[in-house]
Formats: C-alpha cells, sequence, structure tokens
C-alpha cells in the first residue's frame, strides 16, 4: 500500500480543526494511517466517506509501549459504538468511523471539556510554559547582552534577529496560553448554562498562526543566510546538524524502548537522560572542535596571508587585507616602511545603526609601528544615538581610565571626549577619541593623543565641518 | 475523601447508574440504556468512559471483575444514596410543576406549601 506523508501543522487543541482536515483528506483519497508531532503518514487508498473524531486520554504518552489496559477499554467502547482507533500522539487519540451517522462520541460536554482540560494540563499547557521558561531564560541572556554592549549589539543584524525571535517567540507562546485559557473559561461558562463547548476553530486565528510561522521561518532563514556568508561551513555544519541530531536521539531511544517494552517510566527516564547527555557532549565536541581547526572567518576581500613566529617554534597565520580606508597611519605620522600592515573595513547597516569599522592592523612584535582603528556610528534615531554616547563613553569600574570633556571647536563637534589616565606627572591622554556630531559618532583609537597638525588631517579626511 | 463533585445528576448518569443495579460491562451499558429509553438516551464511548471513571473515584460504583479485558461494574450504597437522592429530586420537581400549573395538589404538598407561606 503507497503511503505519503504530510505536514500538519496543528496546534494540540485544535481538534476541531484537525477532524476537519482528516475528513476532507479521506474524501481525496488520503486515510491517515500515523501521526507524529509533524509529519502524519497517510495511506493512499480510494476516495472515502470517513468522519473522524479527535479526542484526548489522559493516560496517553509517547513513552508507553503499547497502549495501557484502560486505553484497551477506552478503544473498546469506541468499537462497540462504531468507532475505530486509528492512531495516537501523547494523549491526543484519532478514531474513525465509516458509518454514515456514527453516534457522537461525547455526549456530554461538561465532561468533555474537563477532560480534555485534565490532559492540555498534562501535556499542552506544561510544554507551553516550559518552552516560556526556556525562551525567557534566552531573552534575559540577550538583554543582558544588550545592557553590556549595546553599540555591539544594535550595530548587529544578527543580534537583533536573535532577540526578535526571543521576543516574538515568547509573544506567541503567551498568546498560545492565554488564547487556550480563555477558550476554556468561555466553554467553562456556555457549559454551565446548558451549552455546548466553544468552537476553537478559528479562521482569524488560524491566518494568524500562518502568518506567524511565516515571519519565524524569515527570521532563520535569514540567520542562516547570514551564518553562510560570514562564517566558514564548518560552523554551520556543526550548529544546524546540532537540532536534527537531538531530534534523531531523543526519538530514536523513544522509538527503540518502546519496541523492547520498556515501560513507560523508564523509558521517560532513559530517553531524557540520553538526550541531556547527547546535550552536553555535543557542546563539548563543538569547543574541542574550536579549539583544534580554529574555523576561520568567510571573507570575500582580498587578502595576503603571512605566517607570523609569535614565539620560538609558534606561528601563526595572519591575514593582511588591503581595503581602502579614510585615514591611514601614514597620512598622520609620514611614510612609515612596514609591509606586513592590514588595511581592513567593516560595514554593518542594521535599521537602527549603521556602523563603519575601519582599521590598520599588524601582527604582534617589538618596536612595532603604530596601528590606527577607528568606527563611524550613524544611529537612525535619536535614542539610538543617546544610548551609543552613553555606552562609548561609559568608564570601567576595573580600569583608573577617566574621560576628559573637550572644546567643541577641536573637532567641530557636539561634544568632543578623549580618555587619558592620571600618572604622577600629570594626566596622560591615550589617543583615545569620543566624537559626536549631529548625525554621527567617530570612535578613534591611535596610539598616541593628535598634534594639532593631526586633528587637521583628522578632520580634513573625515570630512568633518565641510558638509 | 470523595471531591463534592456531583451534586445533581444528568439523564446520562441518572441511566448509568439505574442500569448498574444489576453487573453490566462498560459496552454493555451503551446499549442497555439506549434501549431503555428507546435511543432517547445516547452515551458516546469517551462519555461512557470518563463517567465510569469518575463514578469510580467517587464511590458511586465498583469494579467488580476484569475478563478479557471487559471490565464490569455494579452500584455500591453510596450510589443507590445518589441515584434514591436524584430520584427524590426528580419526583419534587414534577410535583411543584402539578401544584404551581396545574393546580393538582396533593394534601401532604398542600401542608408543607401553606405552611411555608
Amino acid at each position: 500500500m503507497k503511503t505519503t506523508k504530510r505536514l500538519m501543522l496543528m496546534n494540540y487543541n485544535y481538534y476541531k480543526e484537525i477532524e476537519q482536515k482528516l475528513e476532507h483528506y479521506a474524501k481525496k483519497g488520503l486515510v491517515l494511517e500515523k501521526m507524529g508531532p509533524y509529519l502524519w503518514t497517510f495511506k493512499k487508498t480510494e476516495p472515502q466517506n470517513l468522519k473522524y473524531t479527535v479526542t484526548y486520554f489522559a493516560e496517553g504518552s509517547v513513552f508507553n509501549p503499547h497502549p495501557t489496559d484502560n486505553q484497551q477499554t477506552y478503544f473498546d467502547y469506541a468499537k462497540a459504538a462504531g468507532w475505530d482507533f486509528v492512531c495516537e500522539y501523547n494523549q491526543m487519540q484519532i478514531f474513525s468511523s465509516s458509518l454514515e451517522n456514527p453516534p457522537e462520541f461525547e455526549t456530554d460536554e461538561k465532561e468533555k471539556l474537563e477532560n480534555i482540560h485534565k490532559c492540555m494540563k498534562k501535556s499542552f499547557v506544561v510544554s507551553q510554559l516550559l518552552m516560556l521558561v526556556v525562551f525567557a531564560l534566552n531573552l534575559f541572556l540577550r538583554l543582558n547582552s544588550l545592557e553590556r554592549n549595546p553599540t555591539d549589539f544594535l550595530s548587529s543584524n544578527i543580534d537583533l534577529a536573535i532577540l526578535l525571535m526571543f521576543f516574538s517567540i515568547i509573544l506567541y507562546l503567551s498568546y498560545t496560553l492565554i488564547n487556550y485559557y480563555m477558550w476554556y473559561k468561555k466553554s467553562q461558562k456556555s457549559v454551565a448554562m446548558g451549552g455546548s463547548i466553544i468552537d476553537n476553530f478559528n479562521k482569524t486565528r488560524r491566518y494568524f498562526d500562518i502568518v506567524y510561522l511565516i515571519f519565524l521561518f524569515s527570521l532563520v532563514g535569514y540567520m542562516l543566510i547570514h551564518l553562510l556568508t560570514n562564517t566558514g561551513f564548518g560552523i554551520i555544519a556543526l550548529s544546524v546538524a546540532q537540532l536534527p541530531l537531538f531530534v534523531l536521539v531523543f526519538w530514536g531511544s523513544i522509538t527503540l524502548l518502546k519496541r523492547r517494552k520498556i515501560s513507560a517510566k523508564a523509558n521517560r527516564i532513559i530517553s531524557i537522560s540520553l538526550l541531556i547527555l547527547t546535550g552536553v557532549l555535543y557542546l563539548g565536541f563543538i569547543f574541542y572542535s574550536i579549539s583544534q581547526f580554529s574555523f576561520p572567518e568567510r571573507s570575500n576581500k582580498p587578502y595576503t596571508t603571512v605566517d607570523w613566529e609569535m614565539y620560538e617554534g609558534m606561528t601563526r597565520e595572519y591575514r593582511l587585507y588591503s581595503d581602502k580606508i579614510p585615514i591611514t597611519c601614514e597620512d598622520l605620522y609620514g611614510n612609515i616602511d612596514f609591509e606586513y600592515y592590514s588595511y581592513e573595513t567593516e560595514e554593518e547597516d542594521t535599521p537602527l545603526l549603521h556602523k563603519d569599522h575601519y582599521s590598520q592592523t599588524r601582527p604582534p612584535m617589538k618596536n612595532a609601528p603604530p596601528e590606527l582603528e577607528y568606527s563611524i556610528y550613524k544611529p537612525k534615531f535619536e535614542f539610538v544615538k543617546n544610548i551609543v554616547v552613553s555606552d562609548l563613553t561609559k568608564l570601567d569600574d576595573w580600569s583608573d581610565r577617566k574621560l576628559e570633556t573637550l572644546d567643541n571647536a577641536i573637532f567641530s563637534t557636539e561634544e568632543a571626549y578623549a580618555f587619558y589616565y592620571e600618572e604622577p606627572n600629570g594626566k596622560q591622554f591615550s589617543g583615545e577619541y569620543i566624537l559626536v556630531f549631529t548625525d554621527k559618532i567617530i570612535h578613534i583609537d591611535a596610539e598616541s593623543p593628535f598634534t594639532d597638525e593631526q586633528i587637521e588631517i583628522v578632520k580634513s579626511k573625515l570630512l568633518i565641518g565641510q558638509q | 475523601m470523595p471531591r463534592e463533585k456531583y451534586q445533581t445528576l444528568t439523564e446520562q448518569m441518572f441511566y448509568i447508574l439505574l442500569c448498574l443495579q444489576n453487573e453490566c460491562c462498560g459496552v454493555d451499558i451503551m446499549k442497555i440504556v439506549s434501549e431503555m429509553t428507546q435511543q432517547r438516551v445516547t452515551i458516546g464511548p469517551g462519555t461512557l468512559y470518563t463517567l465510569l471513571d469518575n463514578f469510580v473515584s467517587q464511590g458511586f460504583i465498583t469494579q467488580t471483575n476484569i475478563e478479557n479485558r471487559k471490565k464490569s461494574y455494579v452500584i455500591t450504597e453510596t450510589g443507590k444514596e445518589m441515584l434514591e437522592k436524584e430520584y427524590n429530586r426528580l419526583h419534587k420537581l414534577t410535583d411543584d410543576y402539578e401544584t404551581f400549573t396545574r393546580g393538582v395538589v396533593d394534601e401532604n404538598h398542600k401542608k408543607t406549601y401553606v405552611n411555608e407561606l
């Protein structure tokens, strides 16, 4: 018999919708055979007029090696009434009937509602709450990273996308839970008045679900593309492989133990422990791989490489880029005869902040020529500008680095700051400047404070005061 | 302690208890109730399972034996009391109906009615 699999993106509590969908499929000659979390298996047959009923049985569980005794009794009652058991997934049980007018499966709305609620409390609500906790924890970690490094965070599309993803998942999970409780409360009221359970099949909700899924998949797609274009394939393969691996280990263990007729309790303990163990081992494997094979960043820009001896017997490969950067050390300090400079530009544009980072760096060495790094931030909103300025001018507890406010006339700024260290012989400026303009913020990190002449060079090269 | 879940009985509950005055297995209850009521009251298999399960935990019925997975039940004293209580309640309903719509009052009820006024 030919079978086919269909993706069923149905919330666990949409029983009415599932019944209608299955009846529709049967009319087209697709008869349900087996169900899983997402992929359901259908037999290809002649078109049939089948009636379906989706119910919930509290003892049902994916860990059960075979239906429990009570479940068998349940099936027997169903059979006597003309309903044949088809398949189950967790507590959800599906029956079909070829009778033209099969008797109602549930004839007491109050008992039906309370039974659904009992089962939902055991699986649906628990799993939603658990996911809510996991994602809330992740969101908290992301927000923490936003608070620590707001400038980097706001100028990184991938960080913003992950934050948005966690945030939207939390909103969606809360929405489903609230929706479920509202449905339960409304149905309870209706049943108490002698009415029936409120229909939870709702077109608007379905469209909302679809729109949300498209949104979520585009976010994930964006993140994958970002990973693909920015990092090596090794990292991608490692991070993408983990989800199918976990699913395979978990389901493989459940199925295998079920086949060996291991009890549900033992199966649950073994499978969950195995999943946690796999998670820990995999994390270890990732760290090991990174330390062993240091996955290089992918780059489309031309570069040359140099093998640099860090110390006796230890060499490291350095990439030397030759991007065009607005100001070079040569501009500031005159001609430098040095062939191992790397000139690099990096650009990132997010809906909140545009960042251009320029650097002229070299491998570490004694009596080395100077290095230079600077970033130009163009905030797209006033509040982002405030965040970036306060982040860049923040003083660290662990460092005695201090901040001096400079005269705005020097760089034609709105605000200007220079960092210095308090030394016995007075303030020692470090060469790090924060320059705030109407439309941009420039953060320069030079090796020594600028002379008047160098300030003029910086102003003219960065087109300051010339717009 | 059993929960105070059932203050009154629905028709389906009433007929299940009525039917279980004689030992009977679940599957047969559906048939018997349907015959007893000339198909007026039918009990769906899902509801039957839930009600039997609840009745056992409330102590209204007790499981007597299992044969080839067929579980049989019989009513307990508590169940009988519940059934009796429901019978009296229903009786009171019909009496009140007759008192207040048809004016047919039996002596007993008249006394109570007058006293209450």
